[in-house]
C-alpha cells in the first residue's frame, strides 16, 4: 500500500489521498503447479495455545477410573462409582494452525499414549466444521483419556511433554507439528470416614407435653417444652475422623434429614442436624478434620420410658 | 517444525475451565463421597421425685438475754452456741425426704439460704442449711435414696418463749 499526500501551500488547507494497491493472491497455489512428483516441503505452523488439564480426581476404591474430557465441548467424565472428580479446572488442549492452503482438509496425528502420574493417557482430537483449512488457517482441541489405577499415588503431576502433535495437509505438501505440552492430572487421597464416637443425647426425662433436647457440637443439651434433662453421662456430639487430601474443600451430609429413633414406645426424632465445622469446609493441612454433629430430638408426651436408637449416616464429598 | 512456544502455564487452561465447570460441576459430589455411619441414642428416664418423710426439730431451746444458737446436724446431733442452751430433746430430728426417680442417675440438691419459723408475732430465722448427701445425690440401683436436713436456728436475745414453726423447700434434679 503506498499513501500520498498532497498539500496546497497556498491555501494552507491540507488534503490527503490514499492510493490503494490490493495484492491478489493466486487462484492456483504454486505448490500445486509441479503436482506431487515436485512436492516441496511447505511449513505450517502448529502452536499449542491452551493446556491439556484433568483436573483433580479421587483414585478409585478398586480397579481402574477412566477419566475423560471430551475435546468437543470439554465435559469431563469418570467412570467411577468408588471416587470421582474434583469440582476444580480442567481443560482440553487448544492447537492452532496456521499457513495451511485455502480450505483444504488436513489430518492430525496424536501422540499414540502417554503417562501422566503413573495413569495411561490416550488422545483425541476435534475440529469445529471438520479438519479443514479456512482461509489457510484453523485450530482444533486435543482431550483424551487417563485410565487411573485404585493403586495410583496421589499428588500434582504435570506430563511435561506428551509426543508430538502432526499436522499434514495434502499427503504431504504441507506439514507442521507441534509438541502437545504440559498435560496436567492431580490425584488425590480418596476420602475416609470413621466414627469416633456416637451421638447420644443422654438420660431425658418426658413429660405431660412434648418437648425438644438440642444437643450442640460441642456436647451441650438444653431442653424446651415438657422435657426435662436427666443425667448427662455420656452425652456426645457424634464425632466423626474424616481423612483424604489436605488442604482440600469437602461437603458434609447427615441423612436421613429426619432421623427416627425407636425403642419401647412411640418413635421420636431427630432432625435439625448442626455441623462443626460447617459444611463446606477444608481439610486441615494435615488430616484428619474432626468433624461434629449434633442434632435436636423430638420427645412425644408421656413418652414411655426406656432406650431408644436410630442410626445416622454421615457422608463427605470433595468439593 | 517446533514453533517457538511461550510458557503454556496451568493458569491459562484455569481461565479456559472456568466456563465449562458449569457444565460438568453435576459430576461431582456423587460419587466421591466417604460415610460412616454412628448410633444415636437416648433413654427417656423416670421423672425425679421428692417425697416428705418427717419434719426438722429443734427440740426444746432456752433463750437468754444474748443471743446463741441451736445446730441440728442431718444426724440429729443438737449443740447450742452463745447465751442459748439446750431444753429437753424429745423430738430433735433432722428433716427426712426420699428421692426418687433413674436408678444410678445422680441428682442435685438444692436447699434454702435461709427461712424463718414464727410463733405469732415473733420469730426467728434459719439457715446454714445442710445435707446428707450433700449438694449431690446418687440414686440406688433401685432409683431411690434417703435424703436428711439439718440446719442452724438464730436464738435472739431474750427470744420469748413460744412453739415455733415454719417451713422451707428442698429441691433436687438431675444433673
Amino acid at each position: 500500500m503506498t499513501a500520498l499526500a498532497c498539500i496546497n501551500p497556498t491555501t494552507s488547507r491540507e488534503a490527503k489521498a490514499a492510493l490503494l494497491v490490493p495484492i491478489v493472491t493466486p487462484v492456483v497455489d504454486p505448490l500445486d503447479v509441479f503436482g506431487s512428483s515436485f512436492m516441496i516441503a511447505a511449513s505450517l505452523t502448529v502452536t499449542q495455545t491452551q493446556a491439556l488439564n484433568f483436573g483433580t480426581v479421587a483414585a478409585p476404591g478398586s480397579g481402574i477410573g477412566n477419566l475423560a474430557i471430551n475435546p468437543n465441548g470439554g465435559a469431563r467424565t469418570y467412570d467411577t462409582a468408588n471416587s470421582a472428580i474434583a469440582a476444580d479446572a480442567f481443560s482440553f488442549a487448544i492447537f492452532t494452525v496456521t499457513g495451511g492452503q485455502g480450505t483444504k482438509t488436513y489430518t492430525v496425528t496424536l501422540p499414540a499414549s502417554a503417562t501422566v502420574g503413573g495413569c495411561t493417557v490416550t488422545f483425541s482430537q476435534w475440529s469445529a466444521g471438520g479438519d479443514v483449512f479456512s482461509g489457510g488457517n484453523d485450530s482444533f482441541n486435543v482431550g483424551g483419556n487417563v485410565a487411573i489405577p485404585a493403586a495410583a499415588t496421589a499428588g500434582n503431576y504435570t506430563l511435561a511433554n506428551a509426543g508430538a502433535v502432526n499436522v499434514d495437509q495434502a499427503s504431504g505438501s504441507r506439514t507442521g507439528t507441534d509438541d502437545l505440552t504440559a498435560v496436567h492430572l492431580k490425584i488425590t487421597k480418596p476420602l475416609a470416614l470413621t466414627k469416633t464416637a456416637n451421638p447420644s443425647f443422654g438420660d431425658v426425662v418426658a413429660g405431660g407435653t412434648a418437648g425438644t433436647v438440642l444437643l450442640t457440637t460441642a456436647g451441650a443439651r438444653t431442653s424446651t417444652g415438657g422435657v426435662t434433662l436427666g443425667n448427662g453421662t455420656g452425652v456426645s456430639a457424634g464425632t466423626f475422623s474424616l481423612t483424604g487430601e489436605p488442604s482440600t474443600a469437602y461437603a458434609v451430609t447427615v441423612s436421613p434429614t429426619t432421623l427416627s429413633l425407636t425403642g419401647p414406645g412411640t418413635a421420636m426424632t431427630v432432625d435439625t442436624w448442626v455441623l462443626s465445622p460447617t459444611s463446606p469446609g477444608v481439610l486441615p493441612a494435615v488430616p484428619p478434620a474432626t468433624l461434629l454433629v449434633g442434632g435436636t430430638l423430638h420427645v412425644n408426651a408421656n413418652q414411655t420410658q426406656g432406650s431408644y436408637t436410630g442410626i445416622l449416616t454421615v457422608s463427605a464429598n470433595y468439593q | 517444525m517446533n514453533a517457538t512456544k511461550t510458557s503454556k502455564t496451568l493458569l491459562a487452561a484455569a481461565v479456559m475451565a472456568g466456563t465449562l465447570c458449569s457444565a460438568t460441576a453435576a459430576f461431582a459430589g456423587t460419587q466421591n463421597s466417604a460415610s460412616a455411619t454412628g448410633t444415636t441414642n437416648t433413654r427417656i428416664i423416670t421423672p425425679i421425685s421428692l417425697t416428705y418423710v418427717s419434719n426438722l426439730n429443734f427440740g426444746d431451746v432456752v433463750s437468754s438475754s444474748s443471743a446463741g444458737t441451736v445446730v441440728v446436724t442431718t444426724a440429729a446431733a443438737r449443740s447450742s452456741t452463745g447465751g442459748t442452751t439446750l431444753g429437753n430433746s424429745t423430738g430433735v430430728a433432722a428433716a427426712a425426704f426420699t428421692v426418687g426417680g433413674q436408678g444410678s442417675s445422680t441428682y442435685a440438691i438444692t436447699l434454702p439460704s435461709t427461712s424463718s419459723i414464727a410463733s405469732g408475732a415473733n420469730s426467728m430465722t434459719v439457715d446454714a442449711y445442710t445435707s446428707n448427701p450433700s449438694t449431690t445425690g446418687t440414686l440406688s440401683a433401685g432409683g431411690s435414696q434417703g435424703l436428711a436436713v439439718g440446719a442452724t436456728l438464730n436464738v435472739g436475745a431474750s427470744q420469748p418463749t413460744g412453739s415455733y414453726t415454719g417451713t422451707f423447700n428442698v429441691t433436687v434434679a438431675y444433673n
